[in-house]
């Protein structure tokens, strides 16, 4: 997501590291804040939308996590964290927040997840088939606690690996490791996969 | 013999088990790559909310120190009252249990000198 065309094409910021581009927008250079957004908006708008369900409300917050970020770049201070962290545990934050205060998690719509998936799939005859296991799969997920949920958006959705997810959400990478077992696990359970009739 | 049997049936089913465990993690692991891709924002709303972040950038900088200072200040100031408030109601505390050890203290002595004189009164009278 971070290499999508279009969204880092800013060259004068293309060959720094992001805390040299935090630092620059730490300074009052709003380009810079324009670069880090480039690099980030996709991929906090993922984790948004896998976390809402929907693109009204990923659109949404991912409007105000960057407003929030606006708003604290200039008191920003580096420890030794990936800036993605920093945008992950506002986003995080902020989703907290809308679950809390809007109730909506059990109105939860899966609207854009069918066509994601239309799209993503050439075979139309297969395609309600494949729509009704991945919205209950979705369904699953949302069920499970937020951690959880965040750390299958960042490995399928961002396939990151374990050390940068560990980073990013402030565990060592053995603990990222052990509740990723632990959340297959669990979904086996509630998906109910059978290895015998899922082979293919 | 049936008991080298009976451990080889057992040694059988857990690593029967164990493969069937670790197929279905696999085959979990497989439908959650499937099933969970990336999905791209509008390029419309990727492109106003750029637009409306860089024009607010230098109201919302300028103020964003400020406001990123002053919430500290303030929670600084709240947790001095609130530590001073639990000293000084800790203290108040103790002096009324003291005082209130005294008064009892007190009255249990002024009723034992009740009690002393009566007696003595009386066995004078007697």
């Amino acid at each position: 997501m971070t290499n999508e065309p279009g969204l880092n094409g800013n060259g004068r910021f293309q060959e720094l590291s992001d805390q040299k581009i935090v630092q620059l927008a730490a300074s009052g250079d709003a380009e810079a804040f324009g670069a880090l957004y480039d690099r980030y908006v996709g991929r906090i708008y993922n984790y948004i939308y896998y976390r809402t369900g929907n693109q009204h409300d990923a659109e949404d917050l991912t409007a105000r996590v960057f407003y929030r970020a606006l708003r604290r770049i200039g008191s920003y201070q580096d420890r030794g964290l990936p800036i993605s962290a920093w945008l992950y545990r506002i986003a995080h934050n902020l989703v907290a927040n809308w679950y809390r205060d809007t109730s909506r998690r059990k109105e939860v719509m899966l609207d854009d997840g069918y066509n994601v998936i239309a799209q993503n799939n050439p075979n139309p005859e297969n395609e309600l088939e494949i729509t009704e296991e991945h919205e209950a799969l979705v369904q699953i997920i949302r069920q499970l606690p937020p951690e959880r949920q965040q750390l299958l958006v960042l490995k399928f959705v961002e396939r990151l690996p374990n050390a940068e997810i560990g980073r990013i959400m402030g565990r060592t990478e053995g603990a990222i490791k052990s509740l990723y077992h632990r959340t297959l696990g669990t979904l086996r359970d509630e998906y109910g996969v059978d290895a015998t009739n899922h082979g293919s | 013999m049936q008991q080298t049997m009976e451990v080889e049936r057992k040694l059988n089913m857990k690593f029967f088990w164990q493969k069937s465990n670790k197929d279905e993690i696999l085959q979990m692991e497989k439908i959650l790559q499937e099933s969970l891709t990336p999905v791209a924002p509008q390029p419309e709303f990727v492109a106003d909310l750029r637009q409306n972040l860089l024009v607010q950038f230098p109201r919302w900088y300028t103020t964003g120190v400020a406001e990123s200072s002053e919430p500290a200040r303030v929670e600084k100031l709240q947790t001095g009252i609130l530590v001073a408030s639990g000293i000084a109601g800790s203290i108040l505390l103790i002096i009324s249990g003291i005082r209130g050890i005294l008064s009892l203290i007190a009255a249990i002595t002024l009723l034992m000198n009740m009690r002393h004189n009566s007696r003595h009164s009386a066995s004078k009278a007697a």
